[in-house]
């Protein structure tokens, strides 16, 4: 066991203690409570460093990489069975997996509450902007760290509360409310599919923990574990990890979730809090490609439909919120969509990876093949960095002329260097181009994606969404940068470069843009960070460069083409300025496909109609039922009781007068002392209580007999 | 340290005597608030204390009682025989008996009684018509819902039962809204309705069991020598559920709710949903599934399909809501819903020795909304009656943006709103969780039906927010006033409950869990 395990707790119990501080005494601290919150996620980091560090030698060593650090028991078991079935416990898991995830979300949460002090300097609500920053760390740091499904979703709904909040921290505004409710309640959507796999999961395994899933399931298959089941709990999860992480139909939050603050957009709706979809559907590896008992994969148990599903949406999803990129002049509805596209490729790779990793195991390889799975954490790593450096880059921007809008942008490349440097960075990285990070990752999902082909032609589809997305990202981003930094100023304000403090922060992520790709090479393959039930050191994440495979190559090479197309067009149109920009709008079918991208295919439309119409209207009706028909009846049963509760009083009191002296009658009599003479009408209705128990007390007289007279014991 | 005294009896006479005293000496209206208020003390304190009793490790020992063969343990007991028959019944029994005892089900509900009417008396510190009146009400009530709960003879059960109608008609029908007299009216006529199916089913347990002695009778019908299984049984569940669930309520019986709510002073709103809602589900456990047996395994469907149409029903009719007080009063309709169908899954998922364990989080799920609903509810309404009191209207519409003038009031409305959709980390997630667990472990995947709720009452609660209290200020409540010391003492209280017993649920779930076991055979 590793020694100072309780300190694990601690990698979220200092967020979570920060944020019971600078929320009640937030207002008296320097800076709304920024220098606590600062410290608290520098405490986490180096915990977690700490952590990581063991997982790592352990793993070096041939020693046990995953920790359960105990916590309490949540819910109790089955009293009546020895092992207490069922019982809920909350415990800390940390493996491989989890540290690296745990690191990458405190140094992030760091680097962006430091920007913040910059960004938010001006604001009224710091405290609580602080506060609620602190609460949300907490809860991804303990969404990553759980040592079980319920768990996660405890701390995924904390984290969801937390993105509510934020997005609407400047809950004045109108759009800010609205956007806030429509993350919510959409997100919410995913949530109960997510909740109905927790329900599934305990009822057939009794447990929620990972590992003792991961055990339950070559034992309990084929009996409580049906194929049926096999395919639901990973497709109700997927649900969950759809709504997170904005996947269609449950992406339309997003976008409108730009309402909050630059800072919240970069760390909770780019870096963290949607990769948490990702996040669990890794974790729900252990049902999407069971382990058997003997070790090797439990290939009857594959549940092949539910893989697809996640890759389709991937696959699907990358292209269809690319293409919403292009049309947008909101600078971060760009990166908000753009987002939403990368979460995607995530989920291409972990579907392609598991299709790959059960498609090999049924064709007899003893192997494990874990790429798709390294690749897909890969990029959400990479992703991470360059895209939290986007975002912030944008805030930085939008913090010197006051605007979302790039039309009133452009050539702010002289005004704002750094930024205008850092950003590029984070650019080229989101383009892919070699050789910073978005590239290494990006280019291994789709590899992974194509050799997966082989197994099921579908992937071959996949495969060609997933490069034609290359071409979009490259475009709509230099599209953005150009836009924004270059040509001539259109804006009417004054804009300067940011303060130190801000542009420090994109200093230190865009290093990380360009170093996180080399993570790779140093230590052999990502596989050492990630990887799927044993270690897998050396996986082949670039070697089609190094080992010169020359499909392989040309695939890299052929995704580098298109990504340096894309770059090229957006130049020439955004520029040089040789394409104008009306060309997308020229014809009738241009111009429908260009509003019919500003509009989002018009689903938001859509589903804003449903709520409002459909669901709001079957509330309205219902009510209406309730009130005229419900109490309709209820009214008519009232006025016929009180017709007879008024003649059972004129009986009682003819009948029953004087007759009832007894102690319990007297107590009743002193409650009567207190009426008022505006109810006095009452007094008829407390007769009525007075004669019940009379009646009570007389029929239980006469009953005290019956038994004894029917003949009963 | 055993505590040899009539704990049960001294919290059920002190309110009473405390309403005799407040009434007759509080002629000054500072006198009685804080008269009242000590003596609500004394019950709240004994509530702790009752509690701890259960844990050995607090080494609060109480006067406790088993009956032989039984596996269930009565703590605090107290017996003397009452009103004895002619002769002696066959059992040995007096056949009205004075017993007191509290077990794991009624325990937790003791101690939310007793919490919730201490702080039903300092939210209404403002209070200024017929001070000492009010507040004896208040303390009277407390007596007659502690009866109930803490009553294990029929007789008494029932006396209580009823007298509990007349306070709250009192509080509705003096300190009420415009429609006071209408909706006291139909709340007293209408729970009074619904005594009759009870008192028959009283009347039927005494001709079988020949005692009003509920210990006997949960012995007897456990041994199955109470009422033979079959049609007498059935019958009795249905009407029993009828007559327990008016009060619940559950739909269709649920009418009374929404009016007694909105007229309802603040106090009283906090005692009618904390717990007088409360009354019904613990009966329809005490009565129908201990006494019922064989009727709840046969007839459980009633109350499931009651229960689901109940959450469902309540949380869509809330969408239409623009009242707050309407809509937290649906929103309770569709929380106990929860309470019903929690127990139907108990009672099918422990029939089958694969299900057990998820009939008793069904069964221990129910008992937990029970006390979760209760402080959340309260707190409900003490937001929506302070914001009603403070701007003369409690319409969501006419609301907007008043976070910004109330952040208080804004904030404990929020939690408040959370805690009742069911968000984790708080109370409601707990019960809504155990609840479904124990509904898929009976009913398999029709539990998605139930589920639907969790998105409906974020809709209602979520847009009600946005609509009430962000976007922007409304110029009208520019001066709006924020909570009083009186408002967020009770308040942050409650909030303080939704954390604690949504971190460390075992704190109930420890014991529920246990008796739910003893009470649903599973062994």
């Amino acid at each position: 066991m590793l020694e100072n395990a309780w300190l694990a707790w601690l990698i979220l119990g200092s967020p979570l203690i920060a944020f019971v501080l600078v929320g009640v005494v937030g207002r008296r601290l320097p800076e709304g409570g920024a220098y606590v919150v600062v410290g608290s996620f520098a405490t986490s980091l180096v915990i977690a460093l700490y952590f990581l560090a063991q997982v790592l030698l352990q793993g070096a060593v041939g020693g046990t990489t995953s920790f359960s650090i105990p916590g309490f028991t949540w819910i109790p078991g089955n009293p009546a069975t020895v092992t207490e079935e069922g019982k809920i416990e909350i415990r800390l898991l940390i493996d491989n997996l989890s540290a690296f995830m745990l690191v990458l979300v405190s140094f992030l949460s760091l680097l962006i509450a430091v920007f913040s002090i910059g960004y938010m300097h001006e604001e009224e609500g710091k405290p609580r902007y602080y506060a609620e920053i602190a609460l949300f760390v907490a809860g991804m740091l303990g969404t990553v760290s759980a040592d079980n499904f319920l768990q996660l979703l405890i701390f995924w709904e904390i984290m969801g509360l937390c993105s509510y909040l934020l997005i609407g921290f400047w809950y004045h505004k109108p759009e800010a409310a609205s956007a806030a409710k429509k993350a919510f309640l959409v997100t919410r959507v995913g949530d109960v599919l997510f909740l109905a796999g927790i329900l599934v999961i305990w009822n057939v395994f009794h447990t929620f923990r990972f590992e003792e899933i991961a055990a339950e399931i070559p034992v309990l298959w084929g009996s409580s574990f049906t194929p049926q089941l096999a395919t639901l709990i990973p497709l109700l999860l997927f649900g969950g990890a759809v709504g997170k992480s904005a996947q269609f139909p449950l992406h339309a939050w997003l976008p409108d979730a730009m309402e909050g603050p630059t800072t919240v957009s970069a760390l909770i709706h780019a870096a963290t809090m949607v990769k948490a979809g990702v996040y669990l559907t890794a974790r729900s590896f252990v049902f999407l490609v069971p382990i058997a008992s003997g070790g090797g994969i439990l290939v009857a148990a594959v549940p092949w439909t539910a893989i697809l599903v996640v890759a389709i949406i991937g696959g699907f999803t990358a292209v269809f919120a690319g293409s919403m990129a292009l049309a947008s002049y909101d600078i971060k509805r760009v990166l908000a969509f753009s987002t939403i596209s990368q979460l995607s490729y995530m989920f291409l790779g972990l579907g392609a990876g598991a299709y790959l990793m059960a498609s090999e195991a049924a064709a007899g390889s003893p192997e494990v093949n874990t790429v798709g799975y390294s690749a897909a954490l890969y990029h959400l790593m990479n992703h991470a960095f360059f895209k939290a450096l986007l975002f912030l880059a944008a805030g930085s921007v939008i913090h010197a002329v006051h605007t979302n809008d790039m039309r009133e942008m452009g050539g702010l490349g002289a005004h704002m260097p750094w930024t205008s440097r850092t950003m590029l960075m984070g650019a080229l990285a989101l383009s892919g181009i070699i050789p910073f990070s978005g590239f290494f990752s990006k280019d291994d999902i789709l590899a992974v994606t194509f050799e997966t082909g082989a197994a099921n032609p579908l992937f071959y589809l996949l495969w060609l969404a997933g490069i034609a997305t290359a071409f979009m990202t490259a475009f709509y981003t230099f599209r953005m940068w150009l836009m924004t930094f270059h040509g001539e100023y259109r804006g009417h304000g004054h804009p300067h470069e940011s303060p130190l403090v801000m542009t420090s922060v994109l200093l230190v992520l865009s290093a990380f843009t360009l170093a996180s790709g080399f993570i790779a090479f140093v230590t052999n393959g990502f596989g050492n960070f990630v990887f799927y039930e044993e270690p897998h050191a050396a996986l082949p994440l670039v070697t089609p460069l190094l080992s010169g495979n020359v499909v392989e190559l040309g695939l890299t090479g052929l995704s580098l083409a298109l990504a340096f197309a894309g770059l090229g067009l957006a130049w020439l149109v955004y520029a040089r300025k040789s394409i104008p920009a009306s060309t997308f709008t020229r014809t009738p079918t241009r111009a429908f496909l260009h509003s019919m991208l500003l509009h989002r295919y018009w689903i938001d439309d859509a589903y804003n109609a449903f709520g409002s119409r459909a669901v709001a209207g079957f509330g309205r009706a219902t009510d209406r039922f309730d009130r005229n028909v419900v109490d309709g009846i209820v009214n008519a049963l009232g006025r016929g009781t009180v017709v007879t509760a008024a003649l059972a009083d004129r009986f009682d009191r003819k009948v029953i007068d004087g007759a009832v002296n007894s102690i319990s009658l007297e107590t009743i009599r002193s409650s009567l002392a207190l009426r008022t003479r505006q109810t006095g009408q009452v007094q008829n209705y407390t007769w009525v209580i007075v004669v019940g128990i009379a009646v009570i007390l007389a029929l239980a007289f006469i009953l005290g007999f019956l038994p004894r007279a029917l003949g009963r014991p | 340290m055993v505590l040899d005294i009539p704990i049960l009896s001294i919290m059920l006479l002190t309110p009473a005597m405390g309403a005799v005293l407040v009434y007759f000496t509080g002629r000054n209206e500072e006198t009685a608030r804080t008269t009242a208020l000590a003596i609500s003390f004394i019950p709240l304190v004994l509530s702790v204390v009752l509690l701890l009793g259960f844990f050995p490790v607090t080494g609060v020992e109480l006067r406790s009682f088993s009956p032989v063969g039984s596996p269930f343990t009565y703590r605090a007991y107290e017996s003397a025989p009452w009103l004895p028959m002619y002769g002696v019944t066959p059992s040995g029994d007096a056949a009205v008996s004075y017993s007191l005892g509290v077990d794991e089900l009624s325990a937790p509900l003791v101690l939310l009684t007793c919490i919730l009417t201490t702080l039903a008396l300092i939210i209404n510190w403002d209070e200024h018509h017929r001070v000492r009146e009010f507040y004896a009400m208040f303390l009277f009530m407390e007596t007659t819902i502690l009866g109930v709960f803490i009553s294990l003879d029929f007789f008494l059960f029932f006396l209580f039962w009823e007298l509990g109608l007349v306070p709250m008609y009192f509080i509705i029908a003096v300190w009420g809204g415009p429609r006071k007299r209408y909706a006291a009216l139909k709340f007293f006529l209408f729970t009074f309705a619904a005594s009759i199916p009870v008192l028959i089913g009283i009347f039927a347990f005494f001709a079988y069991g020949g005692t009003f002695n509920m210990v006997r009778l949960i012995e007897l019908a456990r041994t199955g020598a109470l009422i033979p299984a079959g049609t007498v049984q059935n019958l009795l569940f249905v009407a029993l559920l009828a007559g327990f669930g008016t009060k619940l309520p559950t739909w269709p019986l649920h009418t009374w709710l929404p009016d007694a709510h909105v007229e309802a002073p603040t106090g009283g709103s906090v005692i009618l949903a904390g717990v007088l809602l409360k009354l019904g589900g613990y009966a329809l456990i005490r009565v129908n599934v201990q006494m019922l047996p064989q009727g709840a395994h046969e007839m459980y469907w009633v109350a499931a399909i009651l229960g689901t149409i109940s959450i469902l029903y309540g949380a869509i009719v809330c969408l239409a809501q623009d009242d707050l007080k309407r809509l937290v009063a649906f929103s309770s309709v569709s929380h106990m819903g929860f309470v019903t169908l929690g127990i139907a899954a108990g009672v099918v998922a422990s029939g089958t020795p694969a299900t057990a364990t998820g009939g008793l989080l069904g069964m221990s799920g129910a008992i937990f909304q029970m006390f979760a609903h209760g402080i959340v509810s309260a707190a409900l309404f003490m937001v929506a009656g302070s914001l009603g009191h403070k701007a003369g209207t409690r319409n969501i519409s006419e609301f907007g943006g008043i976070a910004a003038v109330t952040p208080r009031l804004s904030t404990f409305l929020m939690i408040a709103f959370l805690a009742s959709l069911g968000l984790p980390g708080l109370v409601g997630f707990v019960a809504e969780l155990s609840v479904f667990l124990g509904v898929y472990a009976a009913f398999g995947l029709l539990v998605l039906i139930p589920l639907l709720t969790v998105v409906f009452t974020a809709a209602y609660y979520i847009w009600a927010m946005q609509r009430a209290i962000f976007g922007p200020l409304n110029a009208r409540w520019k001066d709006l006033e924020d909570a009083h010391s009186y408002e967020t003492v009770p308040l942050a209280v409650l909030c303080a409950l939704f954390a604690i017993f949504g971190i460390l649920p075992f704190l109930l779930l420890d014991m529920t869990i246990q008796w739910a076991a003893r009470a649903l055979g599973v062994a």
